[in-house]
């Protein structure tokens, strides 16, 4: 009989414990695979679906998302080999609920993608034949030509007019034109002459792209590279990759969720398999004492275990990949539909990349084979006698001077670690809380048991101390089964600490830096690129509007500084700390605000400041739509609407010259303290109502909906922080089944003796309880310091928010870690109780 | 009343052609205070006699009778309360909980009981103390020997004052004068404090300890001896019945 079909036997004589044993291996190779599938099936599906639209185009000429003077067309124009340019200016609009555009699924329009295009070259620049009426001519003003996907999706036709918010109000546009459907995914989009899309967003002369054709017989390579040699530095040139860094970005960010959480399931199977393992191998202590006294060496032991675990891998993963496929199959129909609809394209088939993978197969064999391996040493040491000797019944209660020692060496380093301030050492310090914990796990056991069981006598009087006592019996199993709780538990109070300081620092700021009773907000809620805007006349009237004391807005661009993108806020310094205001971290108020007025100054937020490493005093080089130009930093302020964003201030005189910025896209007013509120709120809802872009907010209402969308935002991440900790409820599930078995002739034994079966029930389920207490009690004090540990992280990230105790995280915690201790034991518990009295008393 | 009393008590294990037949219509009578032994070649019944008798598994036909209950009219929970008060279990392997001490495990069936923990432990010490392990009630099993061990299963068995002690192969594990120790114990169970005691063994000098010797072949019980003098018994004598049958 060779090595391999002993492990196999082992294994199979071992039937439920091995599936119960790769549960865990299942489900992180199982989130792993099936997660990474959807990715690259959706970035597949845009890359195929850009290139198709990027064929005809030589040049994309932009300007790190600025825009820029219409006159460069010319320039580039004049460059030999430069055979048509168009100037562009492409901007998403969202449509005010009175505009969406319905359609026939009950799910209306909302947002389009407005292409300005220069009437006289767009036929040519753009070679694409309508379906149904004509391209631009000269002369066009307020038309448009649609894709047929919209006509079908609206019933709209030709010659039918279509209207949208603007700058200014609102602006019909007769359909000349049906072009084919769009083949990438996004909003619907519409073309328009490059005129009426710069009156739509109040942006006279400026354009944010250039696209263009070289001639025959040029290098396009080159041909780009000597354009942008002659416009100077910020802009950039390409074909198509500008549109889709973004998109990008967050399918990386998903693709590295989707692996750390496949990951964390993963490490919680590795635990399981260690301690499935030490169990096993305690229990084989003759045979493995026979197989030495028959000739197997010290090597054949060692690889009987890891064969065993590396089977256990083998299915595990291979279970966990096609559960992997059939959740990423079932997750692609189930969001296909929705996707079809805002994307404009169903998606793909489930894409599995090399990196799917070789990170399932990877991690999938190789920590169970890791985790096999002290199992497999320790097996390898036990010397033949020894083991063949009559196993001494197992009652150590060990002392363990040297895990003590080393575990409290770690959580020494940790504490060092945390109180440095230095974020790298701090996540290390937290980090090593961990470890150091799980050293000292098994020198815990006794004094937490002790303490739990204490408590839990009060419950189960009768059943809680034997309880208490079989936990002990088994300190290093209790331990590494407390561990795995732990560590989903820290990860979970963790987030919940960052979580509430995050919201609470927020709801702070906005409590301080939103003073104004009265908002115009845009359509979207939040300021972004795809905002309409107003013209300056919005605020004009809302200053005339009587029993209005003051009015503010904020204007917004973008730029580049130190290589980092940036949004710009154009703000009216005399006007703006009164309604609003920025709470400064460094600089003086006052002294930054008139800095500001007079031009050649901008004040950062705690996000830039950080990225940039700028302080006040520093100068700094800003990409402008003229060129580079150098302001002074003369403050770091945060206020509530960009906190989260890396974000200067300007001040709006100087966004207009050096940016072209004159649009509103958020306007703020103050009541007379002596009028009373339905005075002016009539004549601000007819106000709101001429601009439908924008939506009348009164503070406490706008207050109320950032609220709600906090608590929206909590209540999922609490979701996702609860799934996390489903691989512990797998670890204490097994460890206890295991225990069962394991116990199998002592609970027969107990059951003879008189222990009725829900007392057997009861039994196991305190054992739960006392294992979950364990791994809550460990899982909050870490979780606690690797919170501080991210926040503090936080702050050097530029947002200041005092660490704020999470009372909710930790009641959570304590909710979801007992829950589990009862659900964990509710199988195992069952199974105890129906033992067979007769056959448990004759089990080996 | 008989302390235990069964009536064509059958027990067939599996159906169809793997169908074994463990015990056949046994009949059986123990009075109180008696000391019975069981005895017969491997796979002749003796455990599955035992077994019913202790309410661990049900008849499939015939009855048994623990002071005139039936136990084929009990629920699972009331089975498991007479198991508890009145019939005290000892096993070949002592099952003793070695995270426990002596004294712990001496309680447990009063644990289990609800009695208050100090009466339990009071209770336990002093069947301790009577089996001889006055000294030893806060050793760990680990720290008795193989016949101290059984010492502490006898003292579990009868702490709750049971009126049947069932014991299965009690001296398997032990050596000689460990195993005579045992028995001597348990016939001081029987003489002593009154205790019905059935035990099965293989060995002729541990059934000479008893009043009456149980002979089990395939299921039925074919020879009853009783002993005029027990203890000064004639072992070669019941050696011979062993040959013989």
């Amino acid at each position: 009989m060779n090595i391999l079909l002993l492990a196999w036997r082992y294994l199979w004589g071992r039937r439920l414990r091995a599936a119960l044993t790769i549960l865990a291996i299942v489900f992180g190779v199982m989130v792993m695979f099936g997660m990474q599938g959807v990715i690259p099936a959706v970035r597949a599906s845009f890359d195929a679906n850009l290139t198709v639209a990027a064929h005809e185009v030589d040049l994309i000429l932009t300007r790190n998302g600025n825009r820029f003077p219409q006159t460069v067309a010319t320039k580039v124009a004049a460059i030999p080999g430069v055979q048509v340019v168009m100037p562009v200016l492409e901007q998403p609009l969202r449509l005010p609920e009175s505009l969406a555009l319905p359609t026939a699924d009950g799910r209306p329009i909302r947002t389009l993608v407005v292409n300005g295009v220069d009437p006289t070259t767009a036929a040519i620049a753009i070679p694409i034949a309508p379906l149904a009426g004509r391209w631009f001519e000269s002369g066009d003003e307020r038309v448009t030509l649609v894709r047929a996907s919209l006509i079908t999706a609206s019933g709209l036709a030709l010659g039918d007019t279509l209207r949208l918010p603007a700058a200014d109000g609102i602006i019909e546009l007769t359909i000349i034109g049906v072009l084919p459907e769009r083949p990438v995914f996004g909003d619907e989009e519409l073309y328009v002459p490059l005129a009426t899309a710069q009156t739509i967003f109040n942006m006279p002369g400026q354009i944010n792209a250039l696209t263009g054709q070289f001639l025959d017989g040029h290098d396009p390579e080159r041909l780009r590279e000597q354009i942008l040699g002659q416009l100077g530095p910020g802009y950039l040139a390409g074909a198509v990759e500008a549109g889709g860094t973004e998109w990008d970005s967050v399918l990386q960010i998903g693709e590295v969720a989707f692996t750390l959480f496949g990951g964390l399931a993963l490490a919680m199977g590795g635990f399981i398999i260690l301690n499935t393992f030490r169990t096993g191998v305690a229990e084989r202590r003759r045979d493995i004492g026979l197989l030495r006294a028959v000739g197997a060496t010290r090597q054949h032991v060692v690889r009987m275990v890891l064969i065993e675990s590396l089977l256990l891998g083998v299915v595990g993963t291979l279970v966990g990949i096609l559960a992997g496929y059939a959740l990423v199959t079932w997750l692609l129909l189930a969001i296909g539909p929705t996707w079809a609809h805002s994307f404009g394209a169903p998606l793909g088939q489930p894409t599995f990349g090399m990196r799917a993978w070789a990170l399932s197969i990877g991690l999938g064999l190789g920590i169970p084979l890791l985790s096999g391996l002290l199992p497999a040493l320790s097996a390898g040491r036990l010397p033949p006698l020894e083991a063949l000797r009559p196993a001494e019944a197992v009652s150590e209660i060990h002392r363990w001077p040297r895990r003590v020692w080393i575990g409290l060496g770690l959580v020494a380093l940790s504490v060092c670690g945390l109180l440095s301030g230095e974020p790298r050492l701090a996540l290390l310090g937290a980090l090593l809380s961990l470890a150091g914990l799980i050293v000292l796990g098994p020198a815990l056991v006794a004094p937490l048991a002790r303490a739990s069981g204490r408590l839990l006598t009060l419950v189960f009087p009768r059943e809680g101390a034997i309880a208490q006592g079989n936990l002990l019996r088994h300190p290093a199993r209790a331990a590494v089964t407390a561990s795995a709780m732990l560590i989903s538990l820290a990860i979970l109070v963790a987030l919940g600490g960052v979580s509430t300081t995050f919201t609470r620092g927020l709801l702070g700021y906005l409590e301080q830096s939103m003073r104004a009773d009265y908002m115009l907000v845009p359509e979207a809620r939040i300021l972004g690129q795809d905002n309409v805007g107003a013209g300056p006349e919005l605020a004009e009237r809302l200053r005339a509007i009587p029993g209005i004391s003051a009015v503010t807005t904020l204007r917004q661009a973008s730029t580049r500084l130190h290589d980092v993108e940036a949004q710009l806020i154009g703000i009216d310094p005399q006007t703006y700390p009164a309604l609003a205001g920025l709470l400064f971290t460094a600089g003086e108020p006052t002294l930054a605000y008139q800095r500001l007025s007079g031009g050649g100054a901008v004040i950062l937020n705690g996000v830039l400041a950080a990225q940039t490493g700028l302080a006040p005093g520093d100068t700094v080089v800003l990409e402008t739509a003229n060129g580079v130009r150098q302001y002074e930093v003369v403050g770091v302020g945060i206020d509530y609407l960009n906190s989260r964003v890396a974000t200067a201030y300007l001040s709006q005189t100087e966004l207009a010259a050096a940016f072209h910025q004159h649009s509103d896209v958020l306007l703020m007013a103050n009541r007379s303290p002596t009028v009373a509120p339905a005075q002016v709120e009539d004549a601000l809802r007819d106000l709101a109502r001429d601009y439908p872009a924008f939506s009348l907010v009164s503070f406490a209402q706008w207050r109320t909906e950032q609220l709600a969308g906090n608590q929206t935002r909590s209540n999922l991440l609490a979701i996702l922080m609860g799934i996390l900790a489903v691989p512990s409820l797998i670890a204490l599930a097994n460890t206890l089944s295991i225990n069962v078995l394991e116990r199998t002739r002592e609970l027969g034994m107990l059951r003879a003796i008189g222990a009725t079966r829900g007392q057997i029930q009861r039994m196991i389920v305190a054992e739960s309880i006392i294992l979950a207490l364990m791994g809550v009690l460990g899982g909050v004090l870490a979780g606690i310091g690797l919170g501080a540990a991210l926040v503090g992280a936080m702050q050097r990230g530029g947002l200041p928010f005092p660490y704020t105790f999470p009372f909710a995280g930790i009641a959570l915690t304590c909710v979801v870690g007992m829950a589990f201790g009862v659900l964990a034991a509710l199988v195992p518990a069952r199974r105890a109780a129906n033992l067979d009295i007769v056959a448990a008393l004759r089990w080996e | 009343m008989a302390m235990i009393e069964t009536q064509n008590l059958s027990k067939t294990y599996g159906s169809g052609s793997t169908a074994v037949t463990a015990l056949r219509a046994v009949n059986l009578r123990l009075e109180p205070g008696a000391f019975v032994a069981v005895m017969g070649p491997s796979g002749c019944g003796k455990s599955t006699l035992l077994q019913l008798l202790g309410g661990l598994d049900r008849p499939t036909t015939g009855d048994v009778r623990i002071e005139g209950q039936a136990l084929t009219t009990l629920n699972d929970d009331d089975l498991t309360t007479l198991r508890r008060r009145r019939i005290g279990f000892i096993f070949q392997t002592y099952n003793l909980i070695p995270v426990l001490s002596a004294l712990e495990n001496a309680a447990l069936p009063l644990a289990l009981d609800g009695v208050r923990p100090s009466e339990a432990q009071s209770r336990a010490a002093s069947w301790l103390e009577r089996v001889g392990l006055g000294d030893r009630q806060q050793h760990r099993p680990s720290q008795l020997s193989g016949g101290q061990q059984q010492r502490v299963a006898v003292a579990r068995a009868l702490v709750t004052n049971p009126a049947l002690v069932l014991a299965d192969e009690p001296t398997g594990n032990l050596d000689s004068r460990a195993a005579d120790a045992i028995v001597q114990l348990l016939r001081q169970v029987a003489d002593t404090w009154g205790r019905s005691v059935l035990m099965v063994t293989h060995d002729p000098r541990m059934a000479a300890y008893a009043d009456r010797i149980i002979f089990l072949k395939d299921g039925t019980i074919v020879e009853e001896t009783h002993l005029a003098s027990p203890l000064t018994a004639a072992v070669p004598e019941i050696s011979d019945l062993m040959e013989a049958r």
